[in-house]
């Protein structure tokens, strides 16, 4: 399972309370220990047969592919998603991990068609754009993994069986 | 006389959106005094006016993530304006976009808007980016630039 947050303090909160329950198979990612901007360079080489140059960004899709779960764990903003998350999503969901292109329709096919649930949880106080922030994670990213895959969100208020599912899925 | 702040962002100085920013910055430099800023290479952010028009490209659904630190840093001291403009394009079809939330839009009108004041929350997009020739392109730009030329008529009217 991969769990990515915004590193806030409610999300660090959540993610121990997970590991205490679940200590194997979690690779956690905090976006905000991450460059948010996709750079120049990184721009150029998403249109090329090697669309991530960052090593960090590799090593994180290599992670990504590996994982059955995706979670994402943030304290949404008034603009919905934090701009560490989307930078993480921006920079790792390229082609060639997320998606591809269809050479003759240049239509997007799906790429994370390995992963069995897509979570969505929401830390904090309920204050910021929790349907915008939403909407990216369980409709936008959803689009790139299978038509089946399980999609589950859990606001502020159920962060308690937020954890146990995490903990047994 | 009426004044227009055009914010831009994307990570190439070349690309399209470049392209769309230069030409609503020219239409609005018409109608009055017209400030330029690139989120990515320029430090200072809009200052207020009339006309706010923030040019990106739509990622997953969203402004890119150097758009939504740079909207996050506002709240402090958010600046004025009376409309908001937002030209963005969109590598997916428009149904695609509809399925997914179509969430810069929806985060122009109900976050950005309010936050700075703006009557009027208005969208310029192109859809299906990726498979775009030069036409399409070119016709985005016309909209792009009668869509701001409207606008500024319309607030030097009022």
């Amino acid at each position: 399972m991969m769990i990515v947050s915004d590193g806030s303090r409610g999300a660090q909160t959540f993610i121990e309370q997970v590991l205490t329950q679940r200590t194997t198979d979690v690779h956690v990612i905090h976006a905000d220990t991450r460059s948010s901007a996709m750079s120049p360079e990184e721009r150029r080489a998403y249109d090329t047969d090697i669309p991530l140059i960052d090593p960090v960004a590799v090593a994180d899709a290599e992670a990504l592919m590996a994982a059955r779960i995706l979670a994402v764990v943030v304290e949404p903003t008034r603009f919905g998603l934090p701009s560490s998350v989307k930078g993480w999503i921006d920079r790792t969901l390229a082609p060639g991990v997320a998606f591809r292109l269809d050479e003759r329709t240049n239509r997007m096919k799906p790429g994370l068609t390995h992963l069995t649930r897509l979570v969505m949880v929401e830390v904090g106080d309920g204050s910021g754009d929790s349907r915008g922030a939403r909407r990216i994670v369980t409709r936008a990213v959803r689009v790139a993994c299978r038509p089946t895959i399980r999609v589950r969100s859990f606001s502020h208020r159920r962060l308690t069986a937020a954890t146990t599912r995490l903990a047994t899925w | 006389m009426v004044t227009t702040t055009v914010w831009w962002c994307h990570p190439l100085a070349d690309s399209f959106t470049a392209a769309v920013a230069a030409t609503v910055a020219n239409t609005a430099a018409a109608h009055g005094p017209t400030d330029t800023i690139d989120m990515y290479r320029d430090t200072h952010v809009p200052g207020g006016g009339d006309l706010l028009v923030c040019v990106h490209p739509t990622w997953w659904s969203a402004e890119p993530a150097a758009a939504l630190q740079r909207y996050e840093a506002l709240t402090g001291h958010p600046p004025r304006y009376r409309s908001l403009m937002t030209v963005s394009t969109h590598g997916s079809p428009r149904w695609v976009n509809m399925a997914e939330g179509r969430n810069a839009r929806r985060n122009a009108r109900r976050n950005i808007a309010p936050l700075i004041g703006a009557e009027r929350s208005l969208w310029v997009a192109m859809y299906a980016m990726d498979r775009a020739d030069a036409d399409a392109r070119a016709a985005h730009m016309r909209s792009a630039s009668t869509r701001v030329n409207r606008e500024l008529t319309r607030l030097s009217q009022h």
